[in-house]
């Protein structure tokens, strides 16, 4: 008797990038087990941002299939999870659901990128922690403000891993910008931005 | 037999005093409010409702929210800065995308509260489709 039956080598396929890389990508192994061959027919995605792509091709018994999936990344910051639709056209195995988890993370991030003193509040530091991914090699870091009305502080809490930016207004109504700037061992250098804002 | 059921009584103790705990005071513990709003509810804050847009520029372009600031993932700090100078600790950001299924406000929300660190942020149900039908 024919039977359907596609088995995935697992419903959550996970990547990881940085923003600048423009896109991550996974792939989705499945094996028909069944008796008859399967095509898939068609996939859906929760997002511009995410696409699955398949060969159109029939997968015979006994033989594996792939989607590509592919996430772009440009502009993007922490963890995703994207739902994955994929429709086939064996009547008795109609629909699977896979999920994609990306993570992006670039290799300095900085946390919060706002910081935010309220009309009255006393105007007393705030910190921005830095921290370098594990993997990379930080060999300078530098940050600079273009407010006069702002003083910076930089101090390694372990050097070439975690820093602290202490921030102090001087005045009221700032609106400035925060530029750090890392220098990564084999990377081109690329600034970061954190907000201050006094009202 | 009552000393099996005082024992685990015991346990049970010892594992719910740890629990409620880590939920009241845990820098990281879950949020026991959804973080989804109607439309109806979102206009019933007025003038503190700050709208965000997290759709790509095109559908923004073509219709969006009145007041609406746009904030998608592409151009994200191109376009933060507009949203920073227009939030004040009074406000409610209310982010959405384009339906229900939309993940983007989501992801949007996300970043504006753990990036960004801004309280107060919630997304649209339904998104820019409910809102366009609580017109009609």
């Amino acid at each position: 008797m024919a039977r359907a039956d596609l088995r995935w080598a697992a419903t959550t396929v996970y990547a990881a990038a940085e923003p600048s890389d423009g896109v991550a990508t996974a792939e989705a192994v499945f094996t028909n087990t069944g008796s008859y061959p399967i095509k898939v027919t068609a996939t859906h995605t929760s997002c511009g941002c995410t696409a699955a792509v398949t060969d159109g091709r029939a997968v015979a018994p006994g033989q594996t299939g792939k989607i590509e999936i592919t996430f772009k990344t440009l502009g993007r910051r922490g963890l995703y999870e994207e739902p994955i639709l994929i429709e086939t056209d064996d009547p008795k195995a109609k629909e699977s659901a896979i999920t994609l988890r990306v993570l992006i993370r670039n290799p300095v991030e900085l946390l919060p990128t706002l910081l935010f003193w309220q009309a009255g509040e006393a105007l007393t530091p705030k910190v921005i922690r830095v921290t370098v991914g594990d993997g990379f090699v930080l060999k300078n870091i530098d940050a600079t403000c273009a407010d006069p009305g702002v003083d910076l502080k930089l101090e390694p809490v372990r050097a070439g891993a975690v820093y602290k930016l202490t921030v102090t207004p001087k005045t009221e109504n700032v609106k400035a910008t925060i530029t750090v700037t890392p220098e990564i061992e084999g990377r081109a250098t690329k600034a970061l931005t954190a907000h201050v804002r006094v009202i | 037999m009552s000393l099996a059921i005082r024992q685990c009584l015991t346990i049970l103790l010892l594992a719910v005093i740890p629990a409620i705990g880590t939920g009241v005071w845990h820098p990281k513990r879950p949020s026991w409010q959804s973080d989804e709003v109607t439309v109806a509810v979102a206009r019933s804050w007025g003038a503190s409702a700050l709208w965000v847009d997290a759709r790509a520029d095109a559908d923004f372009e073509n219709g969006h929210i009145p007041g609406a600031l746009p904030l998608n993932e592409e151009r994200w700090d191109d376009l933060l800065p507009g949203v920073v100078d227009a939030w004040d600790p009074g406000r409610k950001i209310v982010v959405y995308c384009s339906s229900l299924s939309c993940q983007t406000s989501r992801d949007v929300a996300r970043r504006l509260r753990e990036e960004v660190s801004l309280p107060n942020v919630f997304v649209l149900q339904g998104g820019w489709e409910a809102w366009e039908a609580a017109q009609k």
